[in-house]
């Protein structure tokens, strides 16, 4: 599907003192897409998340967001605009029941309560809705942050590592659960993996960072074939597209 | 106005004075993420230890120096190892609030106990005289002991292994945990060296000034207003920004009318933490 | 929040059963015998133990507004007593030098220190944590410095103070700190059964998270700030005229942001009678320990704020929600 992009990062930079976090880093993600956003350990890609968000400020380059540069807004406004996130480790809000988690995360009172049940229920959790946000285990946390997330009725979705915690059968529910908004509600995925097999599965297209860049970009099967690659992850070993075997 | 040498000098007496107080509470909170509010009442406490010395033994503060510091050693680790280590890993606020309860209470019983009296050592008054700069020796003592004592906790954290261990569990807990660093022994000790050094600054504050109960709390003000310059938990930025606003003090006193001086601190701080709320020397460990 | 039902649904804890959802009205029945007992005092009690039952309803006063903004938002002020002082000073000026009536008096006091709270708010609330805190602390000593300095001595007679004679009965004062209480209470109440008070939560819970969600945090905490200096400010203005003498020395003593502060932690951080429960056992204890360890007082409230800290973080009330004594809901 060639649509125009809904997100774009152009030429984004980000230090941390002599670190370059994110350095030069630019990709576009299609409207209706699920993207997978790769990369070892520490290559910045919840750098480029946080930047997006407006949670870290960027030294130089463009967060564009529906065709609208964004850089300069504040967190919620660009929440506000349809551009919502969730976290590597979980931000729930712990003293306050999964309804409560839910209704913060709305704008308006539209069919309020009717929503957030109807989430609760995609992730399984409505039964709980009234019990503290603390005492769901780790992976229902991130369950209830994708869940609270939907609340925004957001156009893009940035998840960070969603698949970590979340055991297999849920986990299965899940992915259904994100084609299903892409399909039937035409949302925007945006998703940060180390899962291979997930990211090989379910993206649309992969965008791997290295060290603050993005060395490749494309189909499931150009990276799997793609040298550059293969070296960011193990210097010149083997491939770890071939060699994943864990998770869904 | 006075000689501007003499504010120079003067401003550097009274940095030195400050660093002892600032670099403590630096180091505390390096080690164990805790603002302890208590940090002043230390140095309250320490002043009177070595005013009691000389009133009814007639210790000279300089021989006294030595006591007092052990003394609120051993209490400052008691205090530590009793109430505050609880508290370690809370969310900061928790131990804010918890130092806040140890400040009232030991700086209402210091005013039942020693009364509200200005109080003060006459020591080494005979003033002397360099460069037209004059002082009186105890000002001049004072500054040396400071310095002396600073430098010796600098010596202390670099080349002994105790002082390794403490610098270790300032920059990563875990990592220190994982080399086999008894982190909670290193909490205490830094908690105890901290309440000595404002001990030893206490006991130069009653040789060359009043000391009263309340002093703790204005201490505290302007060696909040010092770590934070120094940016939290930096020792060494501690230690610069004490004399940075030790010269700032002498010269903005001498310049302002002295009616206004007071809110010097404050406003200072303030502007820090709106400006460069992660110090202007170093950068905080503490961005959360 | 559409209907009664609904609403119930959201803010009770622990199963929406019928009877939880009955309990949940606990709260405002403990509140209203509270109120009803305060009316009645006057003839009830004698003079004495009217004047300590005024203090006790400042002291409530001052604690549940300064849970209005900390207790919802965590971001723990200690900047409470300048806008209590700004108050004070406020309404003495207008009396004295005005010859303002006593209720306008009153409103100014609340005016003036929401003003001065939403002037410092822009600076202030851009800071984060305990460095908010200290840098509150610090707003608190410069404001009393600079209230007692030359520049404001026009205004504020600087050292010397500001004599009071104001031509009300003391029971006037004490109905109407009573309509005060009532007031902040009533307002604590519907911010915690309303969305705006859950974005004031989640403020508290995650700051980050709750920008991530569309939640505008700097102008709630603006609000919440503003809001909570209003409510010091018509307390310090009304108490004003029960101390007929004002002086920068206790106007602005360290120990009115300290004690509401501990009485609030007492009671529950950001629950709706947290504050009262804290306010008024607290100010009878202190009543006590000043017939008994008079100058021990602060280190008496030292000692119940280390024991709070180490035993019981969340107050009494959650901790009687916590087993159950009490429903979990956000109404008590
Ligand atoms: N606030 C910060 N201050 C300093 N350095 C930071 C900060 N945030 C991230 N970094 C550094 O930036 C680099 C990129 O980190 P980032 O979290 O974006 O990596 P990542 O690709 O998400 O890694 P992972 O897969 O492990 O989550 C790392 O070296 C990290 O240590
Ligand atoms: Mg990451």
């Amino acid at each position: 599907m060639m649509q125009a992009p809904v997100f774009e990062a152009r030429a984004v930079t980000k230090s941390f003192a002599s670190l370059r976090a994110v350095d030069d880093c630019s990709f576009a993600v299609e409207k209706g897409a699920i993207v997978g956003l790769i990369g070892p350990n520490g290559a910045g890609k919840t750098t480029l998340f946080d930047i997006a968000s407006g949670a870290t400020r960027l030294d130089s380059g463009q967060i564009v967001f529906r065709g609208e540069d964004i850089s300069a807004l504040k967190p919620h406004q660009r929440a506000l605009k349809g551009l919502g996130r969730t976290f590597q480790l979980t931000r729930v809000f712990p003293k306050m029941t999964l309804m409560e988690n839910m209704f913060v995360a709305s704008p308006g009172d539209h069919r309020l309560h009717e929503r957030a049940r109807e989430y609760l229920e995609l992730v399984n959790l409505v039964d709980r809705r009234h019990e503290y946000a603390s005492d769901l285990s780790y992976g229902q946390q991130k369950l209830l942050e994708l869940a609270r997330i939907l609340m925004l009725d957001p156009e893009l979705i940035l998840l960070d590592e969603p698949a970590a915690g979340v055991n297999p059968t849920l986990l299965k529910s899940l992915l259904a659960f994100i084609h299903e908004l892409r399909d039937t509600w035409g949302k925007t995925f945006l998703i940060i993996e180390h899962n291979m097999n997930l990211v090989m599965g379910h993206c649309d297209k992969v965008v791997v960072m290295s060290a603050g860049s993005v060395i490749a970009e494309g189909s499931g099967e150009e990276i799997q074939a793609n040298e550059e690659v293969l070296e960011a992850y193990f210097g010149k070993s083997t491939h770890p597209l071939g060699r994943a075997g864990h998770g869904a | 106005m006075d000689h501007p040498l003499q504010l120079l000098a003067n401003g550097l007496v009274v940095g030195a004075i400050y660093s002892l107080v600032a670099v403590g509470l630096s180091l505390v909170f390096g080690v164990m993420r805790v603002i302890n509010i208590a940090h002043g009442d230390f140095a309250m406490l320490g002043a009177y230890v070595a005013f009691f010395a000389w009133d009814w033994l007639g210790l000279s503060p300089l021989v006294s120096l030595l006591p007092a510091m052990a003394i609120l050693f051993l209490f400052g680790a008691g205090l530590q190892r009793l109430v505050i280590e609880r508290v370690v890993g809370r969310p900061l606020l928790a131990s804010l609030m918890l130092t806040f309860g140890l400040s009232l209470i030991i700086w209402n019983s210091s005013q039942v106990a020693f009364t509200t009296k200005l109080r003060g050592i006459s020591y080494l008054t005979e003033p002397v005289t360099f460069l037209g700069v004059t002082m009186s020796q105890s000002y001049i003592v004072g500054f040396v002991l400071a310095l002396i004592l600073t430098g010796a906790l600098f010596a202390f954290l670099k080349f002994t292994a105790p002082g390794k261990a403490i610098r270790a569990t300032s920059q990563n807990q875990d990592v220190a945990l994982a080399c086999g660093i008894d982190v909670r022994r290193a909490r205490t000790l830094a908690f105890g060296i901290g309440a000595a050094l404002a001990a030893a600054a206490g006991t130069l504050i009653s040789m060359t000034g009043f000391i009263y109960p309340y002093m703790g709390f204005e201490y505290l003000a302007k060696t909040f207003t010092i770590v934070v310059l120094g940016g939290l938990g930096s020792v060494a930025g501690a230690l610069v920004a004490a004399f940075a606003y030790g010269l700032l003090e002498s010269f903005g006193t001498a310049m302002l009318s002295p009616r206004i001086a007071p809110a010097l601190p404050f406003v200072l701080l303030i502007a820090i933490m709106i400006f460069r709320p992660s110090g202007l020397f170093g950068t905080s460990v503490a961005d959360r | 929040m559409s209907t009664r039902r609904e609403r119930a649904d959201s803010s009770v804890h622990g199963g929406g059963s019928s009877w939880v959802a009955w309990l949940s009205w606990l709260g405002v029945a403990i509140f209203a015998v509270y109120v009803a007992f305060m009316l009645a005092a006057p003839w009830l009690v004698n003079r004495g133990t009217l004047s300590l039952l005024y203090l006790v309803l400042y002291f409530v006063l001052l604690a549940a507004s300064w849970n209005l903004m900390s207790g919802f938002t965590g971001y723990i002020n200690f900047a409470h007593v300048a806008f209590i002082g700004v108050g004070m000073y406020a309404s003495a000026i207008a009396i004295a030098d005005l010859g303002a009536p006593w209720f306008l008096a009153v409103a100014l006091g609340g005016c003036v220190a929401a003003a001065y709270a939403a002037v410092l708010s822009v600076p202030l609330l851009r800071i984060k944590g305990p460095y908010f805190t200290i840098t509150t602390l610090a707003v608190a000593e410069g404001t009393r410095v600079i209230m007692s300095s030359a520049f404001m001595e026009p205004l504020t007679r600087a050292g010397s103070g500001i004599p009071l004679f104001v031509q009300i009965g003391f029971e006037t004062k004490y109905f109407a700190m009573l309509a005060l209480v009532v007031a902040v209470v009533v307002v604590t109440y519907v911010l915690a059964n309303s969305r705006i008070g859950l974005r004031l939560l989640s403020i508290r819970e995650d700051e980050r998270a709750a920008e991530n969600l569309g939640v505008n945090t700097t102008r709630l905490k603006i609000g919440a700030f503003v809001l909570s200096a209003f409510f010091a400010g018509l307390g310090g203005g009304l108490h004003a005229m029960y101390l007929s003498y004002i002086d920068p020395f206790n106007a602005f003593h360290i120990k009115y942001t300290v004690i509401p502060i501990i009485m609030t932690f007492f009671g529950g951080i950001g629950t709706v009678l947290g504050p009262v429960l804290g306010g008024t056992v607290l100010e009878l204890f202190n009543d006590y320990i000043w017939a008994h360890v008079l100058r021990l007082n602060l280190a008496t409230f030292g000692v119940v704020l280390v024991a709070l800290i180490l035993f019981m973080p969340q107050g009494l009330l959650e901790w009687l929600k916590d087993r159950g004594f009490l429903p979990k809901t956000r109404r008590i």
